[in-house]
């Protein structure tokens, strides 16, 4: 599958320098960045995007709500979704599962494991 | 005030407010028939009033304090973010240079070794992911002390409470906390905890350099 433009969700400043330069390591340059998931849901209005990788924990709209609201639009009923966070007990996991998320990468990360998870969601 | 000098005169009062239990007791002394209820009362309030005086004592020094770690959380937490932007800045800076003269024709051992310092610049930059990790967990210890503090202020309300619907109990609260809670002597030694903390000049100043 070809992507085109990732949206990116992370309210930690330092966490969103890094992850947005590992995707561009990967090859990733049309990265639209939001703060929070209410930030995202502006900043993705009247246009598309291919690939969503969000934060868990974040203020206003946490990643889990900003996933139901996404997976609510029908244009994003299948969109690849990619969670990276610090939440690592298995309810999180289960919980985001069940929201539609379809990798979920633990802080820290290398940029191996987010490669890889990349590369197996966009088969 | 010190730990000893306080355990002292948290000892002195309670002897006070025993004191004047008995004295109180005493009063009673004129109903014979119900005297044994009295003194066992007397017994259970002798008991309990240095108890609750005194937690009431340690529960508004301790909530005093909490206020103050949570800002040195948040403080902690500013810091190493700041840190953490200027490392990222320098690393950026860097991985633009070496790319700038990636586009340069290079023999194989230098390209060897800027990408080398390539990889290195990467393990750096993901090695500063401890920052927002550290930084939630430092929020996660702030919200357990905010929770604590709300919760020691209402059972310190509590206590108070009991004092104001008892007459008897104010009475040896009141002359209890007379005793031991010196507002003056507490605010002085709140006061010498918060100036602990000094400049760069004044340490400057100690050393002499």
């Amino acid at each position: 599958m070809e992507v085109k433009t990732i949206l990116f969700v992370e309210d930690s400043p330092t966490m969103r320098r890094i992850i947005a330069n590992s995707l561009k390591r990967l090859g990733y340059t049309d990265i639209i960045e939001a703060e929070n998931g209410v930030d995202a849901l502006d900043k993705i209005e009247g246009k598309t995007i291919d690939l969503l990788v969000t934060d868990w924990n974040m203020p206003e709209m946490n990643g889990a709500d900003l996933v139901k609201n996404i997976r609510a639009m029908p244009e994003y009923e299948t969109l690849p979704i990619v969670m990276i966070t610090t939440r690592g007990m298995k309810d999180d996991v289960m919980k985001a599962m069940k929201l539609g998320v379809n990798g979920y990468v633990i802080k820290p990360f290398t940029p191996e494991v987010l490669r890889t998870k990349l590369e197996a969601i966009l088969k | 005030m010190s730990e000893t000098k306080k355990d002292k005169t948290v000892d002195k009062g309670t002897g006070t407010v025993l004191k004047s239990l008995m004295n109180m007791e005493s009063l009673f002394e004129f109903g014979g028939e119900i005297s044994p209820f009295l003194e066992e009362l007397f017994n259970f309030l002798s008991d309990l009033m240095p108890i609750l005086a005194k937690a009431q004592f340690a529960l508004r020094d301790s909530t005093k304090h909490m206020p103050d770690a949570s800002d040195n959380i948040a403080s902690a937490e500013t810091l190493s973010e700041d840190a953490t932007n200027t490392i990222m800045d320098n690393l950026e800076g860097i991985t633009a240079d070496l790319e700038a003269l990636n586009s340069s024709n290079l023999d194989a051992a230098t390209q060897a070794k800027l990408d080398t310092l390539g990889d290195k610049i990467t393990e750096i930059q993901m090695a500063l992911q401890f920052q927002d990790i550290t930084a939630q967990h430092l929020r996660q210890a702030s919200q357990i002390v905010e929770a604590i503090q709300l919760r020691m202020s209402k059972l310190f309300e509590a206590l108070q409470s009991i004092g104001e619907k008892n007459e008897l109990v104010k009475a040896i609260v009141d002359n209890y906390a007379q005793e031991v809670g010196d507002e003056d002597a507490l605010d002085q030694a709140d006061k010498i905890r918060r100036d602990d903390s000094v400049s760069q000049a004044d340490i400057d100043a100690l050393f002499g350099n």
